[in-house]
């Protein structure tokens, strides 16, 4: 029941800058999707061809605008707010709470993401209404039920790694490189900037054992039929491993930390 | 002129020794920077395993390229970033107050106060790899070219903190410059593809309005294409337009300012 009320408070807070949510989102998408478009019509037309690495020009462009939307969902609230609060001393507050701090900064997450959620499929309305949709392409329920699920589970592998970083800030004064280092390497191993299938094959094989490609561009991958059933399970099964790996690790440095922690600044 | 040097010596002196008070995140930022670095050049191999040509350049001149812009990319890190970085804080809570009443120009005060040590490190990391990509560039480069190459590149940096100073004036109006913010980091991805892939009216934009396609592939193309007077022209005129621009825009903005705390 708290979670339900964690969450409603969470996204009253999120509607009450409703304006400024929405027009940033706007921008990103059309910057990113717009400057990936001319990069590729530009490649496109210089190799005269239908397709590279398994894309049209058409599902390349679908393909960046859900990896975009899904690199906002998962990475949700800004970066840097549980060190900000370990750091200034507001941690305190959290730890007279009768709840687990990890789970109600889950919980806080997904109301961030449910709204990029939303912005989401506004996205791909809005793409498939006036582009249509890529004819390689076949979307059907099943792959939108386990996309939705994919999500889900990497948005909690995302938190569980970003919190990682940023309980190091018992230690550390500012994690916040940190954390933009996080982004800079999920942004490219997790296929926000390229395609994965347009890595060597050496670096794809390496990659998919790493939690990267399962933060961003799976879920976009599912979503456009690109997967097999045998490798999302695999997937599912690498997700959970890793989300185990990084819980544990939280957990050993929490303890840690709190011995740690002074409570500066309240 | 030898007053502001004179001063801005003392701000790098207060910087230094500010930097060394935090000597992880001094380490963080220098290791941050070089996962960027890393990331672009591998970004650019990677795309170049599919395509010989990307805007009209080879693998060898969109290295120099992207070493053009991972400099600038320093530089303005190092020099502008922090300053502006704190600029829509100090109009919202009223502190450009202390920066107004300074015998100096205030732009330039607010501007360069803070010199980011930690990222001093990384203009270094910048040049070798612009020296690594130079050298390695298979055709003859006369030397006149590199030298305005890197002028430009140095010029180009200052495009960049104009456009974006620009980008944040708003603050004075709209009381959060988030979304300005925002939307310049968003744009700069621009600066950082080349302009060859640009065309029609948003080419133009990029090069006159928004001129992010100055800050380094126009510096490149003089590098390594035949030089073209009329490219060199276009920065020029360009970066002085802009300059004026900034400086009408600034003492404009300045009108509205109505100091917070006060």
């Amino acid at each position: 029941m708290w979670m339900l009320q964690v969450f409603t408070l969470e996204m009253r807070k999120i509607f009450s800058y409703r304006i400024d949510f929405w027009t940033q989102f706007i921008a990103y998408i059309v910057v990113w999707v717009g400057v990936s478009y001319f990069l590729w019509s530009s490649i496109f037309a210089q190799k005269g061809v239908n397709s590279i690495g398994d894309y049209s020009f058409h599902a390349l462009m679908l393909y960046y605008l859900i990896t975009a939307s899904v690199a906002k969902i998962i990475r949700g609230e800004d970066i840097g707010q549980i060190s900000r609060e370990i750091y200034q001393g507001e941690l305190s507050r959290y730890l007279v709470y009768p709840i687990p701090f990890f789970l109600y900064k889950f919980v806080c997450h997904l109301a961030h993401s449910f709204m990029y959620f939303i912005q989401l499929i506004c996205a791909i309305v809005f793409f498939v209404f006036v582009f249509g949709l890529p004819s390689e392409i076949i979307i059907t329920q099943e792959n939108i039920l386990l996309c939705m699920v994919f999500l889900l589970l990497s948005c909690y592998l995302h938190f569980s790694i970003a919190a990682v970083v940023e309980i190091i800030s018992f230690w550390a004064d500012n994690v916040w490189s940190l954390l933009v280092m996080l982004r800079f390497i999920s942004g490219l191993l997790g296929g926000a900037l390229l395609p994965l299938v347009l890595f060597p094959e050496w670096a794809q094989e390496i990659l998919y054992m790493l939690p990267f490609p399962y933060l961003i561009s799976f879920s976009s991958e599912i979503f456009m039929n690109k997967v097999t059933f045998t490798q999302t399970y695999s997937a599912l099964f690498i997700v959970f491993a890793w989300s185990v790996f990084f819980n544990i690790i939280f957990a050993v440095f929490w303890k840690k930390g709190l011995r740690q922690y002074s409570g500066v600044g309240i | 002129m030898i007053r502001y040097i004179r001063l801005y010596l003392h701000f790098l002196r207060f910087s230094f020794s500010k930097a060394m008070e935090f000597r992880v995140d001094f380490l963080f930022r220098i290791v941050m920077d070089c996962f960027f670095y890393a990331i672009s050049i591998a970004f650019y191999r990677i795309l170049f395993l599919h395509t010989s040509t990307l805007g009209g350049w080879n693998e060898e001149q969109a290295m120099i390229f992207v070493a053009a812009y991972i400099f600038v990319d320093a530089l303005q890190m190092t020099v502008f970033s922090s300053n502006l970085w704190w600029f829509p804080v100090f109009v919202n809570r009223g502190d450009l107050d202390y920066y107004l009443v300074r015998p100096v120009s205030s732009l330039f005060f607010l501007s360069v106060r803070e010199f980011a040590a930690n990222s001093l490190c990384n203009v270094f990391i910048a040049i070798g790899i612009l020296v690594w990509a130079i050298s390695s560039y298979s055709q003859p480069l006369v030397w006149w070219k590199i030298l305005l190459f890197v002028l430009l590149i140095i010029n180009g940096t200052f495009i960049y903190y104009m456009v974006h100073m620009l980008f944040l004036v708003g603050v004075f109006w709209a009381h959060s410059a988030r979304g300005f913010d925002s939307l310049f980091r968003h744009l700069c991805l621009v600066y950082e593809r080349p302009d060859g892939i640009f065309h029609g009216g948003v080419r133009t934009v990029f090069t006159t309005v928004l001129p992010f396609c100055l800050m380094c592939s126009f510096p490149a193309r003089l590098l390594f294409e035949d030089f073209q007077f009329s490219l060199l022209f276009h920065i020029i005129i360009t970066t002085v337009l802009m300059f004026v621009v900034l400086q009408f825009a600034w003492k404009f903005s300045l009108k509205a300012y109505s100091s917070a705390s006060s």
